[in-house]
């Protein structure tokens, strides 16, 4: 900021979570540490409003201290605002006599993002960063501010969900719910977490792969003349608007998947669908001399939703195939077993099998593919996964490298 | 190394047409970018190296590791190595750059000016 040293600058205050308890402080020391590194300051902090006073509750560069509320630097800001950069406290009438600023630590340059409510519900949490001597400040740097900020929001809403809910009173008449087994939910809600986080890693990743073709092949037909390149060019932003238009419809299913609450559901025989859908590979499967022993008791059904079934066994099927051992005819095999709760559905076969421990967490994540060289989407388990569990079930899997894998699929019985 | 087909087409296109003569290796997955190492890379490690970190099978996080690890390449990857990626996420920029081994991170798309071309 050129010329005038520091005004008040500041962004107007937006929605916002609320505060309860700090839980861990592990990912605000995380992301503290990255706010120094990045803005090169000495000093990071988290902070909210305790009483009367506001609290340091987690700094670097900084004791951990109160401060009266009247001695604040940025309460002042955040109290009308989300955000505060002040280029130089020292030069800002309302801060020159703060005790902070005039006093140690001395703060001269000073910036706050806020991240939500405090637990009385009237003040501010946010996240601070110092140094004792004044500093430029570029626009770009605000919007990593506002970056920071949003990621604070995010770990405290995470830090909310891992609170422990208070256990509701049993109710006699709804003694079937209770029996949907305990502990699943905070599982569940994790496993949530970690969705929305692979989610916004998609949109990061998966989207931006193709605008930033589109921009480079701009930027290219910019540079050229050619009209056959031209032309060549603008045949590349077709198919790339295509695999983008793609992308959106797949984020625009799932997110479907994970927001319907009326899912159709039906009894439906094992059986039956898996021999449909064998059906459609039988010219795949006869082509590698496949073998499907389909061990499931035609009789037996369970509750769920059609096309999820469908989807579950061709997306089976189709890997088993795809991902046959090279050495050896693929040999498919699905049988089912009854627990309380569940009717498990195992579907086996000989394959390559899975490096579990190296790639166990890409199976089931979107846009995992796990082998080089092989043309999977990485679609297809995460789409299982997730109608499965959308249905209240849950999926495993078993797999020896070289060897094969297997899948069980828990279908609810108390849907 | 970059899966994305367009993004290796359109890369070497605009650096062809800077510098015509410069000698340009593509790879697409980790095998054939470990056949580079042992064979043609050997003793001449690129000047510039770019690694996209979202492949099929291992990362470009993993595969650094590994040709680290195997192939002792710590002097040889070190400050050479650009992370490209199309990833805005902040968990990538930060691994980035806490990497010793990382000399710079793109985010997609890269224009040849960025790598002094």
């Amino acid at each position: 900021m050129q010329g005038n040293p520091s005004p008040i600058s500041s962004g107007k205050k937006g929605s916002q979570s609320v505060l309860k308890k700090p839980g861990s402080e592990l990912e605000f020391e995380q992301l503290l540490r990255w706010i120094q590194r990045r803005f090169a300051v000495p000093i990071a902090g988290l902070s909210y409003l305790n009483g009367g006073s506001e609290k340091i509750k987690l700094a670097f560069g900084l004791a951990v201290r109160d401060i009266p509320l009247e001695r604040s630097v940025g309460l002042q800001y955040l109290k009308v605002s989300d955000w505060v950069v002040q280029t130089d406290c020292a030069s800002v009438p309302e801060l020159a006599t703060n005790p902070l600023v005039c006093g140690e630590p001395f703060f001269r340059f000073y910036a706050a993002i806020s991240i939500g409510f405090s637990a009385d519900g009237n003040g501010n949490a946010f996240l601070f960063l110092a140094d004792t001597k004044a500093r430029e400040w570029a626009s770009e740097e605000l919007q990593e501010l506002k970056e920071f900020g949003q990621m604070g929001r995010v770990i405290l809403d995470l830090q909310e969900l891992r609170q422990p809910q208070a256990q509701p009173e049993p109710k006699a008449q709804n003694s079937r719910e209770q029996t949907a087994s305990p502990g699943l939910s905070t599982e569940l809600v994790l496993e949530q977490n970690a969705r929305l986080l692979n989610f916004s890693y998609i949109v990061s990743h998966n989207l931006r792969a193709h605008t930033s073709n589109i921009r480079a092949i701009l930027s290219y037909l910019d540079e050229i003349e050619d009209p056959d390149e031209k032309e060549e060019m603008i045949d590349h932003l077709k198919k790339i608007s295509d695999l983008l238009d793609d992308s959106i419809l797949q984020l625009n299913q799932l997110a479907s998947i994970q927001r319907n609450i009326n899912i159709e559901i039906k009894p439906i025989s094992l059986y039956q669908v898996l021999e449909h859908n064998a059906a459609l590979v039988a010219k795949s499967l006869q082509k590698e001399e496949g073998l499907l022993e389909n061990l499931i008791p035609p009789e037996t059904e369970v509750r769920f939703n059609p096309a999820y079934l469908d989807s579950l066994f061709l997306n089976f099927l189709t890997n088993a195939i795809q991902y046959r051992h090279p050495d050896r005819r693929p040999e498919i095999k699905a049988w089912i077993q009854t627990i309380p709760g569940y009717t498990i559905l195992t579907f086996s076969d000989n394959g390559m099998g899975i490096d579990l421990k190296r790639h166990g967490k890409k199976l089931f994540s979107m846009y995992g593919t796990l082998n080089p060289g092989k043309k999977g989407k990485g679609l297809g388990l995460f789409m299982v996964k997730n109608q499965v569990e959308a249905l209240r079930g849950k999926i495993e899997v078993e797999s020896i490298a070289g060897t094969g894998t297997q899948f069980h699929v828990y279908f609810n019985a108390n849907l | 190394m970059d899966d994305d087909a367009y993004f290796r087409l359109i890369l070497e296109k605009r650096i062809r047409k800077q510098d015509p003569e410069r000698p340009l290796y593509f790879f697409s997955d980790a095998v054939e970018l470990a056949e580079a190492l042992q064979s043609h890379f050997k003793d001449e490690w690129p000047e510039i190296f770019l690694l996209d970190i979202n492949l099929p099978g291992d990362s470009g996080w993993d595969l650094l590791q590994t040709f680290e690890a195997e192939f002792a390449l710590h002097k040889e990857l070190g400050g050479k190595t650009y992370i490209t990626s199309s990833s805005v996420f902040y968990t990538d920029l930060e691994k980035a750059r806490s990497s010793p081994l990382i000399a710079g991170y793109f985010s997609k798309p890269v224009d040849p000016a960025d790598l002094g071309l």
